[in-house]
């Protein structure tokens, strides 16, 4: 049973191995943007902001070392509203900021959070936006609480805090097939500070109906691009002459659990569905690589194979022997299985928050979104977010190399699928 | 709409500076206020450097009338220069501290460094003038070099402690206990050529429960940590 007044709670089971792998680069901070209509009020927005941290408190947390484990505390810091201006999903600066995990960046029309991954997922920080955006509203006097789902305005239940893998963790479950290693982008790193992104906006209805004419969904569909590509670069590569260790392409593709677990969790509570195609097998075609995501992915999505995932995850925790392992030694044994195992399984990650829906008294004053994952590993090199609003669906590609030959690849993919693509680098 | 030049967003009509970026609205406030800003930043430093200078001047005039005085006393009553030759060194040797003390702020290092050099060459010239170089080079500049070391050490690790509070304390009994050990080796190696530890060993070992008891009243009051947290498995 969660506790039920918030005030410290161990990390969940996915946060465990950020605070033990990340760096300056490698922040694990996440970041969603909304573009408004006009320019943010900011006295509103401060009064919203206070409203949002009332509701969503067990977000207001500073990271702790404990001896054997790190744990969040309740902090009562503000949230730091800050003017948006540098590179995105910077490393929190305890020394010069607060010691929270969540900031909030504005500029004219622009409005981002941005949070660890070790408070919560893409889902958890949509919701806190939307909180945001519901009191911001309110308090610009366009919509009232009678126009804000409950969910929003009510207490904060003890199961939105709680850690949902230990809740549906399993026991005596199988353990599951380690995967082999997967190609990587055979691009150069950038000097530091090496992260940047390139937004390109386009057409929701346009990418629906071409998914629609395969028989898939978006996701789907922008998964089959993604291997697609990969598998251009990986013929160029090895055409070339280019020694290829691993010849698997494999995405990352988070899947949101609460469709599949009846739970109201708000921290990190997503697992990774991971379709793959053998390049050795020979070249795929577009289609073949779309019926073969299709399928992979209904059959990783199923319960049943969720849970011997969430069960391999937290049973490790759950070991008597690695729960006694002090923090610094678990840190090293983190760091090290991160590396040499964690980023090697997969090639690229696409991310896709889905279509974002509001009230309809608000919808009109919102552009679009934009969701930029946390900046990929010097392995990984390249993510790539998606989020759609109306009919305008934001890629966000993050990228630590010197070359942007994926992504121009992929939208002239899109591009001549007959998918109109606008690039931009920074909404305004 | 009254909005924000610098970051563009829009700000209430009563709102002098944006809460946002901290700039005034008004361009023509904004260059006064960086005006001042650098008017009383100049002026700032100028009275910090006037203050140390007084200062050194202040320790120089009652150092050099202290030793003019007892270098005037001692000649009237032996017709020489004698026990205020002491005096003399020793005075030189606190001016010197004094000044590098003054100016540690800029270069901290070498006023550790600095200040060992001048205390060293004053225990030398003392050494020298009552026997031959002897116990300075062999016990006291040793003795001195593992007490700079240790301050040096102990500065650097205080300054990366974000939480200070009874482990302070704690820390500085560790590094007592340490020189003292470390102050037996020399004499003891000075003395019998072998080094025997008796006393430290005793503080040493007596620091070890208060410190222990330190460090536990520490992490009991940090910031409303309960040990429930911290031990938690």
């Amino acid at each position: 049973m969660p506790k039920k007044n918030f005030e410290w709670s161990p990390l969940d089971n996915a946060a465990k191995i950020f605070p033990a792998v990340k760096s300056s680069e490698l922040t694990s901070v996440m970041r969603l943007m909304v573009v408004l209509k006009q320019p943010v009020t900011i006295s509103k927005l401060y009064k919203a902001v206070e409203c949002s941290t009332k509701r969503f408190s067990y977000f207001i947390v500073n990271l702790k070392k404990g001896f054997f484990w790190y744990y969040l505390q309740q902090s009562k810091d503000p949230i730091q509203i800050i003017e948006d201006k540098g590179i995105p999903c910077k490393a929190f600066n305890h020394q010069k900021d607060n010691n929270l995990l969540i900031r909030i960046l504005v500029h004219a029309n622009t409005i981002s959070i941005e949070c660890s991954h070790i408070i919560t997922d893409g889902y958890g920080l949509l919701t806190f936006l939307k909180s945001v955006l519901y009191f911001y509203f309110r308090e610009k006097g366009l919509i009232n609480d009678t126009h804000i789902d409950s969910f929003y305005t009510l207490e904060p239940n003890a199961e939105e805090y709680e850690d949902a893998y230990n809740h549906f963790f399993k026991n005596n479950i199988p353990p599951i097939i380690r995967l082999s290693k997967s190609f990587h982008l055979p691009f150069h790193l950038k000097p530091k500070p090496r992260f940047s992104i390139l937004l390109s906006v386009l057409s929701t209805n346009e990418l629906l109906t071409k998914a629609k004419e395969k028989e898939v969904s978006i996701t789907v569909y922008l998964v089959a691009a993604y291997l697609f590509i990969l598998q251009e670069i990986y013929n160029e590569t090895h055409t070339k002459g280019l020694q290829i260790k691993n010849r698997i392409g494999r995405i990352q593709v988070p899947v949101n659990l609460r469709n599949i677990y009846p739970t109201k969790c708000m921290r990190n509570f997503s697992l990774f569905v991971m379709p793959e195609i053998d390049y050795r097998l020979g070249n795929y075609s577009f289609d073949e690589i779309l019926k073969k995501v299709y399928y992979q992915m209904k059959l990783d999505t199923d319960e049943k194979n969720l849970s011997k995932i969430i069960s391999r995850n937290v049973s490790g925790e759950k070991n008597t022997l690695v729960r006694r392992i002090p923090l610094w030694l678990k840190n090293i044994l983190l760091y090290t299985k991160y590396y040499s195992e964690g980023v090697n399984q997969f090639s690229g990650v696409i991310t896709n928050l889905g279509k974002i829906n509001l009230h309809e008294k608000i919808s009109d004053q919102i552009d679009y979104f934009v969701i930029t994952p946390p900046p990929p590993n010097k392995r990984l090199k390249l993510n790539c977010g998606v989020i759609s609003y109306k009919d305008k669906l934001v890629l966000s590609f993050g990228n630590i190399t010197k070359s942007n030959d994926f992504e121009k690849r992929f939208l002239k993919f899109l591009i001549k699928q007959g998918i109109k693509i606008k690039i931009t680098e920074k909404p305004n | 709409m009254k909005c924000c030049k610098n970051c563009g967003v829009e700000l209430d009509s009563n709102m002098i500076i944006c809460p946002l970026c901290n700039q005034y609205v008004d361009n023509n406030r904004l260059q006064e206020k960086t005006q001042i800003q650098e008017l009383e930043s100049t002026s700032n430093i100028q009275s910090s450097i006037e203050k140390n200078r007084l200062f050194v001047e202040v320790s120089a005039i009652v150092l050099g009338s202290g030793v003019l005085i007892t270098l005037f006393i001692d000649w009237l009553v032996h017709k020489s220069i004698t026990w205020s030759y002491y005096n003399l060194i020793a005075s030189a040797t606190l001016f010197a501290n004094i000044t590098v003390i003054i100016f540690r702020n800029r270069l901290p290092y070498l006023f550790y460094w600095a200040s060992f050099i001048t205390n060293s060459a004053f225990l030398i010239i003392i050494d020298n003038d009552i026997t031959d170089i002897d116990w300075s080079i062999k016990l006291a500049i040793p003795i001195m070099l593992s007490f700079y070391i240790n301050l040096i050490l102990l500065t650097r690790i205080i300054k990366l402690i974000r939480e200070k509070g009874f482990n302070i304390p704690a820390i500085f009994l560790i590094a007592t206990g340490l020189f003292l050990m470390i102050t037996e080796s020399f004499i003891s190696l000075y003395l019998y050529n072998v080094i025997v530890l008796k006393w430290s060993l005793i503080v040493a070992v007596s620091i070890i429960p208060v410190t222990i008891s330190l460090f536990y009243i520490h992490f009991r009051l940090k910031k409303r940590i309960d040990l429930k947290r911290f031990f938690n498995i």
